[in-house]
């Protein structure tokens, strides 16, 4: 099955969309990376599941007009995206950054979400002040990061970074823009709403977390304390995967994922 | 044209593997490497140099920056506060007050304070601070140029206005803006602005406000300041003077050309340090497609310059008296610059060599740029 690049427009703004099959939607957020090349999760992910996978505001093909400025906004536009989608409450599956745009949304309305998967996200302030809780991947080299967010870092070639060989021209122009967007929503605090971990008491629809049994870049132990601040939710670690389970281990994810949502 | 002194008031004395083993001498390297007693004496010898540049009869440019040991000016209210009082006739330019990062009531009352106490000395730069003051401040990037601009509008309010009244902007909320004392020259002391982009430009010369570069080629220079003046024609601005125009350079001025380009090398220490790009250009500080060359080998060029290049390029301007006059007269003809930044110190360069080269350029060389309109 191939993907189809779309354009969607929420309040006011285009969001490039890529999807892919028919059936009930299943929406993907992720965070600041490229619209292609695509995850294996998401091809991965059975035929029976239509994938819709909007890029954030400010990132690929997304606007970011000026008034979208904060989380808030990110989390309202992700709800009235949803129902634009008319199809009823939908599953959605948040990965790193957009697991917390994703979870903001949860914990604003339920009217929309039928079910939940974080896989490797951020949002909350775990440890004490001194610990970074959320590595500083945008300050990192790329050898850095692929010793921090992959279980084999020999294998990060496959995720496009800037500072990588042969990540150039418009390339690497999109990748500069959308970290740029999304640090305009999680600079300071860094990738945390510190009012997120009490609010996620709110959350009623089932949730499940899926981790990198590697990642260093937040941890299974920041998964596991995520978890327990969410009523319900179920975590499942995946076995030689760093923060990028959906590019490191896609199929034991797209396992997991598929189990979840089927069997809640 | 007029000339300033200054200096970033350096912290050299590190070991050789420092920078190595923390990456970058900003941001990342721990205070444990700052001796207190040697700062001590640099920081009253650095403003030692800044009296010597008043009696000299140059101008004092000051600055500030945090978490480095480039510069241990960490508050540059505070430097101009030692110097008010210790200089008698030198315009103190301060370049500048880092307005996306610092309340701006806080800068409006510590420029009026520094003017009134200095009887209206002052030259008040204001600038967003570059992509190293990101981490120190925490400030978001994205927002710093629009963060700098309300702060600056809110200021020049304030100043105008002599008045109490409300601010409910987007970054900064005030119910009683009011501060005291108002400064010494009315409205206010004159503003100066950096720049190293030519779209910031155009907001400058609607101001009418000095343009500054800070270590830019001849080239870049003169596509900034050409950009000032285009702006001005466009807009049916009277035609802005060299007044309107600054340039800062690494300047050293010897007796003889072999004394003169030893003390231009020892300023090259300022420039060859590491950047590392998530530090000196974190994302959002500058828009993406200014991003791309910190990722690409060839676009770092410009920070591996040799010091013949840099020579070319005016970022260094070295030599004796009579080549001093020559290559600034080179700058002043091609840019139309009035004033003279000189960073006559960087580095290792001693009080001694630094104030050997203040003289030479005081006696032998000012004389001359003094009567260039």
């Amino acid at each position: 099955m191939t993907w189809v690049s779309e354009t969607m427009e929420v309040d006011g703004v285009k969001l490039g969309v890529r999807r892919r099959g028919e059936g009930a939607p299943v929406v993907i957020l992720y965070g600041d990376q490229l619209e292609t090349p695509v995850p294996p999760f998401d091809d991965a992910l059975a035929a029976g599941i239509q994938a819709v996978v909007p890029s954030l505001p400010g990132v690929n093909r997304s606007e970011l007009p000026g008034w979208v400025d904060t989380m808030e906004d990110l989390a309202f536009l992700g709800l009235d995206l949803l129902e634009g989608l008319d199809a009823g409450p939908v599953d959605v599956i948040g990965h790193g950054f957009g697991g917390w745009v994703a979870a903001e949304m949860a914990v604003r309305s339920h009217q929309q979400i039928r079910r939940l998967a974080l896989v490797d996200s951020v949002g909350i302030k775990v440890s004490a002040p001194t610990v970074r809780d959320v590595q500083d991947v945008y300050v990192y080299t790329v050898q850095e990061v692929a010793e921090l967010a992959w279980h084999d870092p020999a294998a990060a070639q496959v995720l496009r970074w800037p500072g990588m060989d042969g990540v150039e021209g418009d390339e690497l122009l999109t990748l500069l823009r959308n970290r740029q967007s999304v640090l305009k929503f999680a600079w300071r605090p860094f990738m945390y709403n510190p009012k997120l971990m009490r609010r996620l008491a709110r959350i009623r629809v089932p949730v499940h977390l899926f981790w990198g049994e590697s990642d260093r870049v937040v941890t299974p132990d920041y998964g596991r304390a995520l978890q327990q601040a969410i009523p319900g939710a179920g975590f499942t670690a995946i076995p030689k995967a760093g923060h990028y389970p959906q590019w490191e281990q896609p199929k034991a994810l797209a396992r997991a994922v598929t189990k979840f949502l089927e069997s809640s | 044209m007029l000339a300033y002194h200054f200096t970033e008031m350096p912290y050299p004395f590190l070991p050789d593997d420092a920078e190595e083993t923390y990456g970058a001498m900003r941001v990342t390297l721990p205070s444990r490497y700052c001796d207190p007693k040697i700062a001590h004496d640099l920081y009253n010898r650095y403003l030692d140099e800044y009296e010597y540049a008043d009696e000299l009869g140059l101008e004092i440019m000051l600055n500030e920056h945090h978490a480095t040991a480039t510069c241990m000016a960490a508050n540059v209210s505070i430097t101009a506060g030692t110097l008010v009082r210790r200089t008698k006739r030198a315009k103190i330019l301060v370049l500048g007050f880092p307005l996306a990062h610092r309340s701006p009531i806080q800068v409006a009352e510590d420029a009026a304070m520094i003017d009134v106490i200095s009887g209206g000395r002052l030259i008040a730069g204001f600038v967003r601070g570059v992509g190293t003051e990101i981490h120190p401040a925490n400030t978001n990037p994205s927002d710093t140029r629009e963060r700098m601009q309300e702060a600056h509008d809110l200021i020049i309010k304030a100043w105008k206005t002599q008045d109490v009244f409300n601010w409910e902007g987007k970054h900064y909320h005030y119910r009683y803006v009011n501060p005291w004392p108002r400064p010494y020259q009315q409205p206010h002391p004159p503003i100066w602005i950096t720049g190293s982009q030519p779209a910031a430009v155009p907001w400058v010369a609607d101001h009418h406000y000095t343009l500054a570069t800070v270590l830019t080629s001849y080239e870049q220079t003169e596509a900034l300041f050409t950009a000032y003046r285009k702006r001005c024609e466009e807009m049916n601005y009277p035609e802005p003077g060299t007044d309107r125009f600054a340039y800062c350079a690494l300047t050293f001025t010897g007796e003889t050309d072999k004394k003169a380009e030893e003390g231009g090398r020892k300023l090259l220490w300022y420039l060859n340090k590491r950047r590392p790009v998530g530090f000196f250009a974190p994302p959002g500080f500058v828009p993406p497609q200014g991003l791309t060359r910190f990722f690409d080998p060839k676009g770092m060029a410009r920070y591996n310059r040799t010091y013949e290049d840099l020579i070319d390029q005016g970022v260094i301007i070295a030599g004796t008296p009579k080549k001093v006059i020559e290559k600034v007269k080179y700058l002043h003809d091609r840019c139309g610059v009035g004033h003279l930044l000189m960073m006559n110190q960087a580095g290792f360069m001693t009080h001694e060599e630094t104030k050997r080269s203040m003289e030479l350029f005081a006696t032998e060389v000012y004389p001359e740029l003094r009567t260039w309109q």
